[in-house]
């Protein structure tokens, strides 16, 4: 796919993804795929690029971290980047750095993708078979609507 | 495939069938037939239906084969969402104004959706209701239905086809389906395009059906709100069903968390127009 060209953030949060995994798969709705690895917390090699160490508080800034974990391939790593303005984050770039394919397409299934805005294009100068919105609604309702707006403009 | 062979108004949206060649009479009757029994089940719009059965009288009542893995799903994705999507918001949707009767005015303040436990027991495709309760399957119901009128098309010997009910679509076969995604507000303009191939694309918009002030048809069933923070999601995935259900997910719960749980590609507009999507959506996007 063409990556949108107003692209802020490219983010991968696997690490919060794999804590969602124990929140809602639990069914056993989850597919093969995402129990095969397990992310561990990252390690110590978080360096932050302003050099006033966070405690109690949360200073501004970017920070970067590599964190490691062990996947049945052997060990892989992947880079987070964190972005923090007044104490909330604002970008988080993930960066996959797995060698062993499998592993690389796990850490990028969890890649998404953040544009500021889209814009929309003409329907009828796109060669496509179908549009899909909003379900189109049930005459009954548009009925109802049309008799609200004669209402009120009664 | 390009042109449907059949197109009909049935529960309230517009469906088309493509498929290579003529679509013969049994198959469209078998598809109209399997329409016709899941809405006399399902639809909260008519009297006779089992929903509004429930609704009225408590008791013990079987509910056909599909009622299984759509109600699993349902359970699956209130997890996955703190329950904010739940199968029984019908009431929270008739106190906005949105029944049977078409009110479409907000009848006094907002009111949450029992949970679950509370009010029902399932045991299979036995369901207990303690007290009576309005089952509103808005939220995956039609897309189940999408994948049931696959099932009746590969159960008449047909292997490529399109299903679209009204932008819900399900595609079987080799040769891309390309959809635009219509932008919310404007059905004129398309945000990007998804090349659909062997796998079902749902959509779900509040601008369309939407009736008043912040009211629409995504309701969050802790608070019987409308949801206000995203106003348009798409989902590709495997089923109609999943993809239909995941795109009212994704109104509320964080994308990486549904993508722990689901094999799935999403699109979603957030009310500031920004957009977050998977990277591996087959398609594009416009930006």
């Amino acid at each position: 796919m063409r990556t949108p060209r107003r692209t802020t953030i490219a983010l991968v949060s696997g690490v919060s993804a794999v804590a969602a995994l124990a929140s809602c798969s639990s069914s056993g709705a989850a597919t093969a795929d995402t129990a095969d690895e397990t992310v561990s917390q990252p390690s110590d090699e978080a360096t932050a690029s302003e050099d006033t160490p966070v405690q109690s508080g949360l200073t501004d800034g970017t920070y970067s971290a590599t964190g490691s974990y062990e996947s049945p391939a052997g060990q892989e790593t992947v880079a987070v980047s964190l972005t923090l303005a007044d104490g909330v984050v604002t970008a988080v770039e993930v960066t996959p750095e797995a060698t062993n394919p499998t592993s690389k397409q796990f850490q990028t299934k969890f890649a998404s993708g953040v544009a500021d805005v889209v814009v929309g294009q003409p329907v009828d100068g796109l060669s496509v078979d179908a549009v899909s919105g909003s379900s189109l609604t049930p005459e009954g309702f548009n009925d109802a609507l049309a008799q609200i707006v004669a209402d009120a403009q009664a | 495939m390009r042109r449907p062979e059949a197109s009909f108004d049935a529960i309230g949206t517009r469906w088309s069938i493509h498929v290579d060649g003529p679509l013969d009479v049994v198959t469209l009757a078998r598809v109209r037939s399997r329409i016709a029994a899941y809405d006399a089940v399902w639809s909260r719009f008519r009297e006779d239906s089992l929903v509004a059965q429930i609704s009225r009288e408590p008791g013990t009542y079987r509910l056909p084969a599909e009622a299984g893995p759509l109600l699993d799903l349902y359970a699956t994705l209130a997890r996955c969402t703190d329950g904010a999507v739940s199968p029984l918001v019908g009431r929270s949707l008739v106190r906005l104004g949105y029944g049977a009767d078409y009110a479409l005015r907000a009848a006094g303040d907002a009111q949450a959706a029992p949970v679950w436990d509370d009010v029902l027991e399932r045991d299979g495709d036995t369901l207990v209701v303690r007290e009576p309760v309005l089952l509103d399957v808005g939220a995956a119901g039609k897309g189940q239905l999408v994948d049931l009128v696959a099932a009746e098309l590969r159960d008449c010997g047909i292997e490529q086809f399109v299903v679209d009910a009204g932008g819900d679509l399900v595609h079987r076969g080799e040769e891309p389906f390309r959809v635009a995604l219509q932008e919310p507000g404007d059905p004129t303009r398309a945000i990007g395009v998804v090349e659909l191939e062997a796998a079902a694309l749902c959509g779900s918009a509040v601008d369309r059906r939407a009736w008043g002030d912040g009211l629409h048809h995504v309701v969050d069933a802790r608070t019987g709100l409308p949801t206000r923070d995203v106003t348009a999601t798409w989902v590709v995935a495997e089923s109609a069903m999943l993809a239909d259900g995941l795109a009212t997910a994704h109104f509320f719960a964080d994308p990486d968390r549904l993508e722990a749980a689901f094999d799935h590609t999403y699109v979603r507009i957030a009310a500031d127009g920004g957009v977050r999507y998977s990277l591996g959506l087959p398609g594009e996007l416009f930006s």
